[in-house]
Order: C-alpha cells, then structure tokens, then sequence
C-alpha cells in the first residue's frame, strides 16, 4: 500500500512516501511562491526513483500552511497533529515536542500513541523563527548550514536585547562594526531564542522525552543551547525537518486501513485564493442523482454522471471547476436575488457552498 | 480518491439555507449598524436614542424613559485604528479604540446620549473621549463595585438611583415605578426567549449554529425589545418548523473578552466544530439573568441588584462566581473544548485565564487560548490552531 504525506512549510516543503511500514522516499524542496506549483514539484520529487507515479499512491495527507492548496491531497491535517504522529514512528516515548519552523514555533504535548494532548503556537511574530536565523545568516555572511557549529565555537556569547527580526538585524551589524566576533553574535541570538522556546514550552508541560522537530532541530548551536535551557537531553530523529511529512503520511496510512476514516462521500470543487475559499461540497452519500440542480443554477455548472459507484450523481462541470468564483455567484448573492437556487431545490440537502 | 477533486477546502461548512426569513430580518439589521431602520424610524418620530457601553449599565431605565438603548459596538471586522490609535494610546484595547474611531468618523453621530460603567480602563477612557471629543448631548458613567459586599450594593443602588435622575432632568420626564415594571417585563421577555433559542444548542444535533446565534444577539442590542421579541417568537417558530441538524466534530464554547463578530464564530464551525454556547458579555452574560421583583423591593432596588449579581464580567472578585458559571454550562451543553479569546491588553480577562484553565482542566475539558484583536474573523494562525485543536478533541473523543 503506497502512502504519502506532504508538508507545504513556509520556507521548506516536504514529501514522504510510504509503502506499509517502511519509508521509500523523502525530500525537502524550498516552497516557491505558488504553494500548487510547489506541491506538484516536492511530491514529483520524492516519486523520482521509486519508479512509482502519482496515480501509484493511494492515499494523500498534506499538512503545513500551505495544507489548503495540494490539488492531489486526498485530506489535509493540521501539521501540529502531524508533528506528533511523525516523532512517534521514531520515539514512542516522546512527551515534549518543540517544531521549529520556518515561520513560527510549537510546543506540543503528546501521548505514547501520537495524539497531541496541548500544544502552544507563537502569536504573530515570527522573531526567533527558521526565517529569523536564515536572514542573521546572511547579514553575517555565513552559510545556513554552518550556523549552528559556528556559535558552538563562541567563548562569550553577546546578550541580546530583543528578538524581534528586525532590531535584532541592526543590533547585530552593530556588533559587527565593533568587531565583535560572528561566532558570540551567533550564540548569543541562540541564548534570546532558546529562551523564548522555552518559556513556550512552559506554557504545556516539559516532560520526558522531548524531542526537537522542524528545520532548526539541525542547527547544533541551539540544539545545545536548548538542551542547557530545557534541561533535558533532547532525542533527535535521523532528519527532524521531514517529521511533519512523516506524521501526513502515517495517517494516509492510517485512512487506508479504515482508521479515522474520513466521510469520503464530500466531493469538493473549487479553489482557494487571495480573496477567500470557493468551494462547493457535494455529498454523494446523499445526492440521488435527480438533477434539480442541474437547470437552476444561473451558471448552468451542474451535470449530472455516473458516481464512483455507478450511481448517477450531481457533479460540477471539468471546465467549470477552475472558474468556480468567476461563474457562481455564491449561495448568499445567489440566494438574495434567485427564489430557486442548487442549495434549495435540493431535496437531499446535498450541496454546500464556503461563500 | 486521488484526483476526484481537484483542490481540498480548509472550510466545508454546512451553509444555512434561506428557510429562516427572520434570521435575514436580523442579518439586515446587524449590515445597516449604526444607521438600522429601526433606530432611524425611532428618530423620525423624535424618539431619543442612548447609547451604552457595558452590560453594568442598567438598559431598562433608557427603556422606561422612552428612549431607545442601543449598545456600542466596534467595527464588525479587524480595521486600521488610524483614528482610535490618535485619540488612545495603543494599550488600550482594539475594541475601545474600535468603537471610539467608529464615534470619531460620525457613525454614532444620531446618539442623543452615551452611558458607561466605569467596568474597566478600557470602557472608562473611551467614556472620556467620547465626552471630550464626541460631544454626543448626554454623558453618564456609573461607578461599579468590584465586590459584592453590602456597602457595594449600597453604593451601585445610589449610582442607579443617580443615573435614573440625570436621565430625568435631561429628558425633562418623570420615570414612574410602573413603567419601569413594565420594561423589566419586556426585558425579562427577551432575556426568556434567549433562553429558548439557547436551550435548542442543548441538543445533539442543534438546529442553529454559533454564528447564527451571535447575529440573533447582535440585534437585540440594536433594536426596539419590544421587535426583537416579536421576531425572536417568530425565529423560534421557524426553528421547530424546520427540520435543521447541524452535526458537529467538537462541541465547543467561546470565552472570553467583548466579541460580537458572528464571522469569528463561522471561521471555527466552518471546519466543524459547533460553538453551543459561551460565556460572553454579548450574549450569556447579557441575557443570563432575569430582573427578580419580589416583596416590597422597589423596581429601581430590583434591577440595581440583578445588575450587580448579573452573571459576572472577569473584572469582579473573587472570580469564583464566574468560574463556577462557566463550568455549569460547559456541562448543561456537554462541551467538549473551550475556545478562549482575549483581546491584546483586557487584563482583566487575561488574569483570570490560568485559573479558569486550572478549573476546566480539573473537569477534563482541554482549552485553546487564542490572543486576538477586536473583530477579527480569524486569520491563518487562528484557523491552524482551531483545526489542530478540533483534530486534538476527536482524537480524545475515540480515546
């Protein structure tokens, strides 16, 4: 049974396939400004090799912030759930997880099976996030991936006023300017970072194992610096960036053995953009195929065919699908002008819309 | 299953269907806020209108003056505060700021007076303001005990019996004993037919939704009683006719600071959890509790002790009261989560939140705590932990 997950981050966009119990395949692209294009990229990506192609992988779980907009994904996952199914394959003993991503910072709690039991997210500022060490990198002028061992190399770490990203910016070139050494600016953020994870960490509860996940687990400088602030010795999995996409694709493993299983009978046309969500729902456990909706609706976007079971069900036209915002107006708009529109004619209660 | 679709929704809410007439007489009266035609029909017939504040402010004696009360209410979604921020220091909260921008701008211009409880910094520097800046005919704040002593009760008696005369020799009216047993009857009505409509959220299936629900109270703070009654008896009418369920993945409730935005309520349900009840000053703290007439307490008596004991804001101590409100509700309605709003800088409410976590935990009820600003309708963060935190309760619910 061919599984996948993937994990559309801010800054990283991740894949795992699974076949069973083992995982084939795993990669981590940087996320483009097209959160569909990037998924299309990652998951061809991790495909690449196994000889597999998308049609091969029966189930597709997408989480991480840009979960809303993976066009093959067959459900999407919140990747705080996903974070702690993901640690599990590799500690069941994990209690304590901290994610640091691209963009912001979780503290979760969780039980020996997976399931988040608390969990705290950082509020609106992304201060002392991946992005955060990636942009102090390069005023520092020195490779991401040698970050963390070049602040392990400090003797005497600057204390650092603020994380907010952008005074921190200047305090920093400040220190350049006076000579202070990379390596002592580097420690010294780690220290103001740590600090702010762990008073996240307060907020849930700190208790044994704990682990780190997302992209700064790789950085040994405040890998360290968390484990002298924590207290404890944190358990780090063999790649920690891709646990999100891991922990998607142990649920799509999950659906395809019935666990959890998601009401498959919603069929969902439409698209989100920058304006909002347009969606329309059809319930095809309910939809008896009667077509009342088909001559209502001013659009003329509803056909009636046969369904995955032979039955004949109401669906939205192929050509009207990439239009949907452009050609239906909305149930609300639609309804305020039209006496009979899809939503009422049907004796069902089948059809849904998000606008 | 793959590809049957060619994008998943974040959202698949179960859209309500027009079969509520009476819930878009409501919609149109929260979308013409300030201006309603109600409060504009009120002026043309030279009706005066009251603007007030906080629900320490007794509404019955606007109402036995003849006047319309109406309450003050912010931008209905998350706005530059250009304005508020000038005129008020930005540890305010975005909800004074909100509504003093919305009084700067004119929206409030019809108000023939505006009334306060001096509840919290919040509600009292936007009081001052609006004095100063606004000038709006008629002022008055009421000082509010924090405690429930008799020397408290003494004292907010003396404030009621105070605004009561302010009100008096404004209007130039006498407001007799009868008349404001009648409005106590006419509140009362209401606050028993919110009852109803709330008692129906009780089911396993509720036929209205958290959203719904909040539009219905946002227009009884923005409409004569005496028509909200009417349409409220004709919604619930529609109710029973109906044939609605809405199943939910989560029973929820909403705690927390001044929120009337049925938008912020939809964004939850919208990914399938159903709020069945809250404990807000719009709505259960609004309507909770009933002004008791009974013995020889005079009607003044009456509603200055309903309005102290009323189902309490987190500014009164101890705290406890509140607490002890909330879990009975969080049991009457069988939640399963709490969802906590706070808005930047309502300490009040912010206090209290790691006790009343405490309290709810004892009772086996996880809570989400979401920091947010007046009127907002949830944005990305907001939506990734609501969806993290409704993945979280299914999880325990399959135990």
């Amino acid at each position: 049974m061919i599984v996948a997950g993937i994990d559309i981050g801010s800054r990283a966009s991740k894949a795992v396939v699974m076949d069973d119990g083992t995982i084939i395949s795993s990669v981590i692209c940087d996320t483009g400004p097209e959160s569909v294009k990037t998924s299309q990229m990652t998951m061809a990506k991790a495909l690449e090799g196994t000889g597999l192609s998308l049609d091969d992988v029966q189930y597709v779980v997408a989480t991480g912030y840009g979960r809303v907009l993976v066009p093959f994904a067959s459900e999407n996952i919140s990747e705080i759930s996903c974070h702690a199914r993901g640690i599990t394959w590799y500690f069941p003993s994990v209690r304590t997880i901290l994610d640091m991503g691209g963009q912001d910072c979780k503290a979760i709690n969780c039980d020996g099976d997976g399931r988040v039991i608390n969990f705290i997210m950082n509020d609106k500022c992304a201060g002392g996030t991946g992005r955060f060490l990636e942009m102090i990198a390069e005023v520092l002028n020195i490779p991401l991936a040698e970050i963390g061992d070049a602040a392990l190399n400090s003797s005497q770490p600057i204390p650092f006023n603020t994380i907010c990203a952008v005074f921190a910016k200047s305090e920093a070139i400040g220190y350049l300017r006076r000579g202070v050494s990379k390596n002592d600016i580097l420690a010294g953020l780690n220290e103001a970072i740590a600090t702010r994870c762990l008073n996240l960490l307060k907020r849930v509860s700190i208790e044994k194992d704990f682990t780190i996940t997302g992209g700064i687990a790789k950085n040994k400088g405040m890998v360290a610096k968390l484990r002298e602030k924590v207290g404890l010795e944190p358990l780090l999995c063999e790649d920690p960036q891709i646990v999100g996409a891991l922990g998607a694709a142990l649920f799509a493993r999950d659906r395809c053995r019935g666990i959890g299983t998601k009401d498959e009978s919603r069929i969902h046309y439409g698209y989100s953009d920058g304006t909002g969500n347009y969606f329309i729902t059809i319930d095809t456990g309910q939809c008896d195929g009667c077509g009342r909706c088909v001559p209502v609706c001013p659009s003329g976007i509803f056909e009636v065919a046969a369904g995955g079971d032979g039955q004949p069900k109401a669906r939205v036209k192929d050509e009207a699908r990439k239009k949907l915002a452009l050609l239906c107006p909305g149930f609300y708009a639609c309804n305020r002008c039209l006496e009979a529109n899809c939503q009422r004619v049907c004796p069902k209660d089948a059809i849904s819309h998000t606008w | 299953m793959v590809g049957e679709h060619s994008v998943m929704p974040v959202t698949v809410p179960r859209l309500d269907k027009a079969e509520l007439p009476t819930l878009e007489r409501f919609r149109e009266v929260n979308a013409t806020f300030p201006k309603t035609a109600e409060v504009l029909a009120h002026k043309r017939q030279g009706g005066k209108v009251f603007g007030w504040l906080c629900t320490y402010v007794p509404e019955e004696i606007i109402h036995a003056a003849g006047a319309l009360p109406v309450r003050i209410t912010g931008y209905s979604q998350e706005t530059e505060l250009e304005d508020g921020n000038a005129y008020l220091y930005i540890n305010n909260c975005s909800f004074s700021r909100s509504c003093l921008q919305m009084g700067l701008r004119g929206e409030y211009d019809f108000l023939d007076g505006v009334v306060a409880g001096s509840t919290c910094d919040g509600a009292r520097r936007l009081f001052d303001l609006w004095h100063y800046y606004i000038k709006t005919p008629f002022h008055h704040v009421l000082t509010v005990p924090r405690k429930y002593t008799e020397k408290a009760h003494a004292l907010y008696y003396q404030q009621v019996v105070q605004f009561k005369q302010h009100l008096e020799e404004f209007l130039g009216i006498q407001i007799t004993d009868d008349e404001l047993r009648h409005s106590i009857e006419v509140y009362n009505e209401s606050r028993a037919l919110l009852r109803s409509l709330y008692e129906l959220r009780k089911q396993d299936t509720p036929p209205i939704t958290g959203a719904e629900t909040m539009e219905v109270l946002d227009a009884s703070f923005r409409m004569p009683k005496e028509l909200f009654n009417q349409w409220l008896n004709d919604l619930l009418d529609e109710l029973e006719a109906q044939d609605r369920a809405h199943k939910a993945r989560a029973r929820l409730m909403v705690v927390g600071s001044v929120m009337n935005n049925p938008e912020f309520i939809r964004s939850i349900e919208a990914q399938g959890g159903l709020v069945v009840t809250d404990e807000l000053c719009t709505s259960t703290r609004y309507w909770s509790d009933p002004v008791v007439l009974d013995g020889d307490k005079s009607p003044l008596e009456a509603i200055s002790r309903r309005y102290l004991n009323n189902f309490p804001c987190a500014r009164m101590v101890p705290s406890d009261g509140r607490f002890g409100r909330i879990l009975e509700l969080a049991r009457d309605y069988r939640v399963d989560g709490v969802v906590s709003q706070i808005i930047r800088y309502c300490v009040t409410y912010a206090h209290d939140l790691p006790l009343l976590r405490d309290k709810l935990k004892a009772q086996g009820i996880p809570m989400l705590a979401l920091d947010v600003e007046y009127g907002t309708s949830g944005s990305g963060q907001i939506q990734t932990r609501v969806q993290a935190f409704l993945e979280m309760l299914e999880a325990r619910k399959k135990g």
